[in-house]
């Protein structure tokens, strides 16, 4: 008789043994569809029943390979959490909550915090920083309608900063009639009322005991006023103070009042910071 | 912080200014953009809790 040497199911042939073959091949027969089986699911019955269906079996050619799969339908996954910087995948949830807890500072970024109306930017091509276009510094002498200004003195007389219009110049203060200003570069105006008598106006570095920015000598009138302008830079934080020089003792001598229902006005600087 | 400096014995305001606190501006109070902007005609009240109007002063002389 013919007894089929198979190693693998696809070389059993269904017809063997035939009937009226010999008993005595039975055994050979037995052993080879052993040989068969175990060749054929090697790893199958070790330690753990084989328990899906033929139909799962069937589907395995439409599963995703490990490499590159390209999903279809809806894929779900667990999601990552907060905080994972691992290679897990990450989920739409896990999208949202990174979006919903983004911040500036987050991005390394710096707060918005105290810079309002400011513009995010760079100016040195490596960090970012808030900037104003109008970074501005803008004292005045406020006084009652009505109310005057007190008699100069001959020689150098400090005037009056008693109001803040506009500060966005982080660092910049008043107090005491002086101005403190931080390092940078600066255009300055201003104009102050005088008095009677000879006179002159002047932005004074009071750190450094110097003049930065004057008027032309003036010829003093009861409703005269002098006008500087100039442009100065400061390697540190300085203090300034608008000074007059006066030749005579003048009442009313930084300005008189003007008395028309509103407030005067005897003294008004405006220091603008240039982008370093 | 937009506030005002005062003298407590007379109730006047002596300033108004926008920054952050100075240490020479121990009598203050922080106010809204209104009281700033109109300060001098306002003084504190007899409670020092906050501002009230003053009376126009009279017109100095003109020297």
């Amino acid at each position: 008789m013919a007894i089929e040497n198979a190693n693998w199911i696809a070389e059993l042939d269904a017809n063997y043994p035939a009937a009226g073959e010999m008993v005595s091949e039975g055994d050979d027969h037995i052993r080879q569809d052993k040989r068969v089986l175990k060749n054929t699911f090697q790893n199958f019955g070790v330690g753990a029943p084989v328990t899906v269906t033929p139909a799962q079996i069937n589907n395995i050619p439409n599963l995703a390979p490990k490499a590159s799969p390209a999903f279809t339908g809806v894929p779900i996954a667990p999601a990552a959490g907060t905080g994972n910087g691992s290679l897990q995948l990450a989920t739409m949830q896990d999208v949202q909550n990174v979006v919903a807890n983004a911040s500036l500072g987050g991005m390394g970024l710096p707060s918005p915090s105290g810079n309002a109306n400011k513009f995010l930017g760079t100016l040195d091509g490596t960090n970012y920083g808030f900037f104003s276009l109008r970074d501005c510094l803008h004292v005045q002498d406020q006084k009652a309608n009505g109310a005057g200004t007190g008699a100069a003195s001959a020689g150098q007389n400090f005037r009056t900063i008693n109001t803040t219009l506009e500060n966005s110049i982080q660092g910049a203060s008043v107090a005491s009639d002086e101005v403190t200003l931080p390092a940078g570069t600066y255009d300055v105006t201003g104009w102050a009322a005088g008095g009677t008598g000879n006179y002159r106006i002047s932005l004074y570095n009071t750190a450094d005991s110097a003049y930065v920015a004057s008027c032309m000598g003036l010829k003093g009138s009861s409703n005269g006023f002098g006008v500087f302008a100039g442009r100065f830079t400061i390697a540190a934080q300085k203090t300034f103070k608008v000074v007059q020089d006066s030749a005579v003792i003048a009442s009313n001598g930084f300005g008189a009042p003007a008395s028309v229902s509103t407030i005067e006005v005897y003294l008004s600087v405006i220091f603008r910071r240039l982008p370093s | 912080m937009k506030y005002v400096t005062f003298n407590p014995g007379t109730r006047e305001l002596t300033g108004a200014y926008i920054q952050p606190l100075r240490a020479e501006h121990a009598n203050f109070l922080e106010v809204s953009d209104e009281e700033h902007a109109n300060w001098v005609n306002l003084r504190m009240n007899a409670e020092l809790t906050g501002t009230e109007p003053v009376e126009p002063v009279d017109a100095g002389e003109d020297s």
